[in-house]
């Protein structure tokens, strides 16, 4: 009999998983299913769109022929709100109900909103899909004055995207540094000033109480919970992702934050599978279950689901992920997980030159490199062969790091 | 194989706009040898005289500039 696969999410997870499925399973239905209206397309660079630098066409990473020749069925403005998993079936917004042999569930993420009055407000952008970036390209090249909400990686594009389109911006934060989970305010400058370099000015100790709106319901200014007053055309809020899982409702699928799976992305239920941005992965290096929202990742996951679907426990993911920052003179690069770990070591070279590696139990779990990225295939070798290296801070902080320079592990 | 010779200081250049139709992906995007090609070019280290797997010509990379590929 020909196995059925379905794919929920037509994200990087999805498409890499149908991608492997049909070189695993040649003769086996496929099917994709997305409630976006477009087929898979590169999430990273729509930033660089909504900067105003980048055409659309680049962006588009598969088009409907690209599922055609290999004979994958594509469902695309097809949103999936029932799955029955004892049935093995999953029913459509149109009710209509769709069989599957092994399902994957890779439906990412969606922006979480501010709970405060107006947050809904017009021009209150967030950001993740094409269309978000539409949208966002339109105000900034409208509007003069924009606020921007969330100290972290996306909030960070926001910021990029005010400099690039010549926006006067205030990025509100609520602590005294840009994520400062995983940097040190000395690391967080060198991105501070590199905002202010752009014209988008940080402001510590912030945040939003609430948006007023004009008669429109059109944003006009942010009052941070200070009181202070910040007008702007538009804002751009980027606080985190609540994952796609209202699917996974009523069924046994464990969650924890996140969709439980273990290193082969097979959650807790029989036949379904997990990947991309909304699992909680068992995670072979860190010996323990970990998160993350990366494209790297979300891709390889796709890849190991899908192997596995076909053959179980056939693959293993184990992998250091990256993420990086290429929007100033120098960039950045977090990998691994730089905000967890019982001790750290950290370097500021010059003022756009720093590095600083998050550890646990001695050995390498994340880091942060900015300016220089050279280092960054060697730190993740360290952490990926879980070398204990904690005892030899000064050489990982050399400038120029040699691996060799270590003295040799002891046999334990 | 699908390797090309590049000659090393023409391998990668700055570009302002990109062709609609360039094959344009981002640092994240590219394998590690690739990853490591372009901090090597980008701080004027010596770059392999052969083009990553991943990188071939007339591709982006969108980095701290777009990098064309030669
Ligand atoms: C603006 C932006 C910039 C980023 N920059 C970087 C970067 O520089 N480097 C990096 O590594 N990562 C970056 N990321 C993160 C990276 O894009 C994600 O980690 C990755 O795309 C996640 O892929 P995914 O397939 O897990 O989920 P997604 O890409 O979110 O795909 C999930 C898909 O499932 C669909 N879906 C959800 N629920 C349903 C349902 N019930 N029925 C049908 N379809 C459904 C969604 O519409 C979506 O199309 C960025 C993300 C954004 C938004």
């Amino acid at each position: 009999m020909t196995e059925s696969y379905v794919i929920i999410g037509d994200g990087i997870a999805g498409s890499s998983a149908a991608e492997t499925l049909r070189e695993e399973a040649p003769d086996a239905d496929i099917t994709v299913i997305t409630d976006e209206g477009e087929a898979l397309y590169n999430r990273i660079l729509i930033k660089e769109f909504a900067k105003g630098k980048l055409p659309e066409a680049p962006i588009s990473i598969h088009d409907e022929s690209w599922y055609d020749e290999r004979d994958v069925e594509l469902r695309l403005n097809t949103h999936v709100k029932n799955l029955d998993p004892d049935a093995h079936t999953l029913e459509t917004h149109e009710e209509e109900v769709i069989d599957y042999d092994k399902l994957l569930v890779a439906t990412g993420g969606t922006p979480t909103q501010l709970p405060v009055d107006n947050s809904d407000a017009e021009g209150i952008h967030h950001f993740w899909t094409f269309q978000d970036a539409r949208r966002i390209k339109e105000s900034a090249e409208s509007g003069e004055k924009a606020v921007i909400v969330g100290a972290g990686l996306l909030g960070i594009d926001l910021a990029a995207i005010s400099g690039a389109q010549d926006i006067e911006a205030k990025y509100l934060m609520r602590g005294d540094a840009w994520w400062r989970y995983a940097l040190s305010v000395e690391g967080a400058e060198i991105m501070h000033n590199a905002m202010r370099d752009i014209g988008v000015e940080p402001v510590f100790g912030s945040g939003v109480d609430h948006f007023e709106t004009d008669d429109d319901g059109h944003v006009t200014a942010a009052v941070d919970p200070n009181g202070d007053r910040f007008e702007c055309d538009w804002a751009g809020v980027a606080i985190g992702l609540n994952f796609n899982t209202e699917i996974l409702q009523g069924t046994s699928v464990k969650q924890d934050g996140g969709v439980v799976v273990d290193q082969h992305m097979q959650s807790s239920v029989d036949d379904i599978y997990a990947a991309g941005d909304l699992t909680r992965f068992y995670d072979t290096i860190l010996g323990e279950y970990g998160q993350n929202g990366s494209w790297g990742s979300a891709k390889e996951q796709g890849t190991i689901a899908a192997k596995n679907m076909v053959d179980p426990e056939s693959a293993e993911f184990r992998w250091v992920s990256s993420y990086s920052i290429t929007h100033f003179d120098f960039p950045f690069l977090s990998f691994g997980h730089p905000t967890i770990g019982d001790d750290e070591v950290e370097k500021k070279y010059s003022d756009t030159e720093y590095r600083r590696l998050a550890l646990k139990d001695g050995k390498i779990v994340g880091g942060v490199l900015i300016g220089d990225l050279a280092p960054q295939s060697a730190y993740k070798r360290l952490m990926k062969e879980e070398r204990v290296v904690g005892d030899q801070k000064e050489v990982l902080m050399q400038k120029k790091f040699d691996p060799d320079d270590l003295a040799p592990t002891q046999e334990q | 194989m699908s390797q090309s010779v590049a000659p090393l200081e023409r391998s990668l250049s700055r570009v302002d706009r990109v062709h609609p139709s360039a094959r344009v992906r981002h640092f994240d995007q590219l394998s590690e040898s690739a990853q490591e090609y372009v901090i090597a070019w980008a701080s004027d280290d010596a770059v392999p005289n052969v083009l990553p797997e991943d990188l071939r010509a007339d591709d982006v990379v969108v980095f701290t500039d777009y990098l064309h590929v030669a």
